[in-house]
């Protein structure tokens, strides 16, 4: 009688173990998403951005300091209240959204539904894709009540120049650079189709899959060992060749570099690409506290920078 | 609630006798089939992985064993036109052999020599062709190099055949092991237990390019360019740390500097770099420092500078124009004498502008500066004068022997030419050339074309890839 039960039971176990084994198995490349979910307690940068853009827009009247206490969560509880979303004052998607800032992995490129800017510059006679965006955006924050027809008439102008004069910009009517990052669309210009511009998005992402914690500097430096790699004989000769080399990176292994790189990485890559090196031609870079490769010690060590040390042979 | 307790009784009693099996029995069956379903899919992955590996090293072990053959062949060839076809061939087959090593799952150490090794094989096999192209014999150093680079292709080749002859018997490798171990499996390697096959070997062949000597010759990975020294600093006075900081509050010339802080210097021992002093820059309203600098222990240059304080967002910008004009004040402060700004380009709210100096209106490209200013108000984010430290000097220039009009006939009659300059022109070896510099466009792009002006030789073509934000000045 007991012993059936102990089988039975025993049973149980180990079918559920094997299922969770199996669950696990099955996600062995961690999916790394970021927390789109933020409340009391969150720190980091994501917090500094729902901040800044909270600051911006006279919701928020304390220091960006990343981390998410009463006044934040009192800030986004009015945004939400004005923005007709529930008032609970936890930054999750929608509030993201309506903050114009990514909601995490699953979106592409950037804020809103993925649309990037593709001029610098939006003003009467405009349109397209680009238009239609900021007539989204203006509609949703209460500036515009027309149509969303992708065509920048007297209507979009008078919005957009609402909107500027409200947020500290030269109330032109003109849809420029600082007013497109204010209303949170990333701008993406031409450039597009240059050899520099293609290696930007692989470069981008490797550095912020390695180094997205480092400080800029230290992002520069992790762009500009790849771009010394690229020239080096003893690795392949392309951006993604050396990015992509088996074993050679951490962020390759695990998938971190299927993160969306924040602006930061972009910027630091851009510097890389253009000849920016802070690591005087290193190829190696490794962290001292958690290198587990005895080998990487024989490397002279040119530099260090945030919590990594830079080397060559 | 007497209801719910027999429930509860019925069913462990129904338990206890057993008349449940069946529904444990489905729940493991479904979690063993789920379960196997998993396992499969994961051999399925490693396998797929495996299968990538094991060819990559059948593709590695072939073109090596065709570099050697054509290394055998060229000799016999012997004359340039009939050479040309085997270095051509040579060339394409060391860079194969290069890009499939490069893909197996090796620690690097294991292999680096090897992997430069084969770039530079594929490499000088380039120059060579070139030569030959060129009608010109090959000197006896030439071929001097060629049998030295012949020995070690036979080794690497008799060591990789000697693998793939066990891989066939059925000694399958085991590629997982390689990668998940990584040096542990070196180490066995060493020791001849585990993993033994080809890392082992490879190790092997590795350290025997340990004496491989060096290789100078005219290309990109050639010896001589690890150890070019950096003219404007080699030998000149070293300056101590505070002047350093002197220097760096002279070159920026703000008042928005707070403080200098030296964050890192080089260690002075190590070969083939440019000692540094590193400092960071606290900018008056900012908490953290936002502007680092590197300034040469010797001679006290700035070699780079970056800015990269967040800035506020505007809708203002100035023109290109206007931060060149910004650009070039900067460096005439600096005394950087006679700095000509060839190209612009501007993204997102900031333009880099290439500078290169001029000596008797012959323009040096090698000696390249780049400029960064943010078109908001045209204040000066970024320095870099690699090129610059390295390369400038004050050159011998070679006599002038074709005249414009002469290097106006190696182009093509199709080429409709803007603009004409002189230039010394640095090649991918780093070799300098005084060239003819022809702007001008074909159909609907733009061109740059160097003509050689001692031997007339056409040396390079550059594409403009223009888009709106980017000026080539004229």
């Amino acid at each position: 009688m007991r012993y059936k039960k102990i089988c039975v039971i025993t049973s149980m176990i180990i079918a559920l173990m094997s299922v969770t084994t199996a669950y696990i198995v099955d996600r062995a490349v961690p999916e790394v998403v970021q927390a789109a979910i933020y409340t009391w307690g969150s720190k980091g940068a994501s917090v500094r951005q729902i901040q800044t853009r909270l600051r911006d827009w006279g919701f928020y009247k304390g220091s960006v300091d990343g981390s998410y206490g009463y006044q934040t969560w009192d800030a986004v509880r009015r945004f939400q209240q004005r923005h007709g979303l529930k008032a609970d004052g936890i930054t999750g998607r929608t509030t993201l959204e309506k903050l114009g800032l990514p909601t995490g992995a699953a979106q592409a490129a950037g804020g809103g539904g993925g649309v990037v800017a593709t001029q610098t510059k939006y003003t009467w006679g405009s349109k397209g894709e680009g238009v239609k965006e900021i007539q989204r955006r203006l509609r949703d924050w209460g500036y515009l009540k027309g149509a969303i027809d992708g065509s920048y008439g007297y209507q979009t102008w008078s919005a957009v120049k609402r909107f500027q004069s409200r947020h500290g910009l030269t109330a032109d009517g003109v849809a420029g650079r600082g007013t497109l990052e204010k209303l949170g669309i990333p701008v993406r210009t031409a450039a597009a189709n240059t050899d520099a511009a293609r290696n930007l998005h692989v470069l981008a992402a490797a550095i912020h899959g390695e180094a997205r914690g480092e400080p800029y500097l230290g992002q520069v430096a992790v762009g500009a060992v790849v771009m010394n790699r690229a020239r080096h004989p003893s690795f392949p000769n392309t951006i993604a060749g050396v990015v992509y080399q088996p074993g050679a990176f951490d962020a390759v292994k695990d998938g971190q570099i299927n993160l969306t790189p924040g602006e930061s990485s972009r910027k630091a890559a851009r510097d890389a690409l253009n000849g920016w090196d802070p690591t005087d031609g290193s190829i190696y870079y490794w962290n001292p506290a958690t290198a587990t490769s005895r080998w990487i010690w024989s490397v002279p060590i040119t530099k260090q920078i945030g919590r990594h040390v830079f080397g060559k042979k | 609630m007497k209801k719910k307790d027999n429930q509860l009784l019925r069913w462990k009693t129904r338990l206890s006798r057993g008349h449940m099996y069946s529904v444990v029995v489905t729940i493991l069956a479904i979690t063993l089939g789920f379960g196997m379903y998993q396992y499969k899919q994961k051999l399925n992955y490693k396998q797929f992985l495996q299968n990538q590996f094991q060819e990559a090293f059948y593709e590695t072990a072939t073109y090596v064993n065709n570099v050697d053959n054509n290394l055998a062949k060229v000799r016999l060839a012997r004359k340039p036109p009939q050479c040309a076809p085997y270095f051509a061939e040579l060339w394409k087959q060391a860079s194969s052999a290069q890009e499939n090593l490069g893909r197996m799952p090796y620690n690097h150490s294991a292999v680096s020599k090897t992997l430069k090794f084969l770039s530079q094989v594929s490499d000088y096999s380039y120059a060579m062709m070139h030569k030959s192209v060129e009608g010109k014999e090959l000197t006896d150093k030439d071929w001097e190099k060629l049998d030295q680079i012949r020995n070690y292709a036979r080794k690497l080749s008799f060591e990789l055949n000697k693998v793939r002859e066990e891989v066939d018997d059925g000694n399958r490798i085991a590629w997982g092991q390689i990668e998940k171990e990584g040096e542990k499996a070196l180490e066995k390697a060493k020791e001849g237990t585990e993993g033994r096959h080809i890392v082992g070997s490879l190790t092997e062949v590795n350290k025997q390019f340990q004496d491989y000597p060096v290789l100078l010759y005219d290309g990109p990975f050639s010896d001589h360019i690890e150890r070019m020294e950096p003219r404007m600093v080699r030998g000149k006075e070293r300056i101590t740390k505070e002047q350093g900081a002197e220097i760096v509050k002279n070159f920026l010339g703000n008042d928005q500097i707070q403080t200098v802080r030296l964050v890192g210097q080089t260690d002075t021992k190590q070969r083939h770099i440019i000692p540094v002093y590193t400092y960071e820059i606290l900018l008056a309203n900012q908490k953290e420092p936002t502007l680092a600098i590197d300034i040469t222990q010797e001679g006290g240059l700035p070699i780079w500078m970056l800015n990269y304080t967040t800035r506020p967002s505007t809708d203002k910008e100035i023109s290109l124009e206007d931060a060149r004009k910004k650009a070039e004040d900067f460096l005439a402060r600096n005394k950087y004498p006679d700095m000509k700004p060839s190209y612009y380009e501007k993204v997102d709210g900031v333009a880099v502008i290439n500078f290169a100096p001029e000596q008797n209106n012959v323009i040096m490209y090698p000696d390249l500066i780049k400029v960064k200013v943010a078109m908001d108000q045209g204040e000066i984010i970024g320095f870099e004068a690699r090129g610059y430290i390295m390369m400038h000097h004050k050159r011998n220039l070679p006599q002038i022997k074709l005249t414009e009009a002469e290097a106006r006939q190696e182009l093509s009659p199709n080429f409709t030419i803007t603009k004409v300059n002189k230039a010394v022109i640095p090649l991918e070896s780093k070799r300098e050339v005084l060239c003819y510099e022809f702007k001008g466009r074909h159909e609907d792009s733009e061109f740059i074309i160097y003509i050689n002006a001692e031997s007339g030789k056409q040396e390079k073509i550059l594409q403009l890839i223009t888009t709106k934000n980017a000026v080539l000045t004229q």
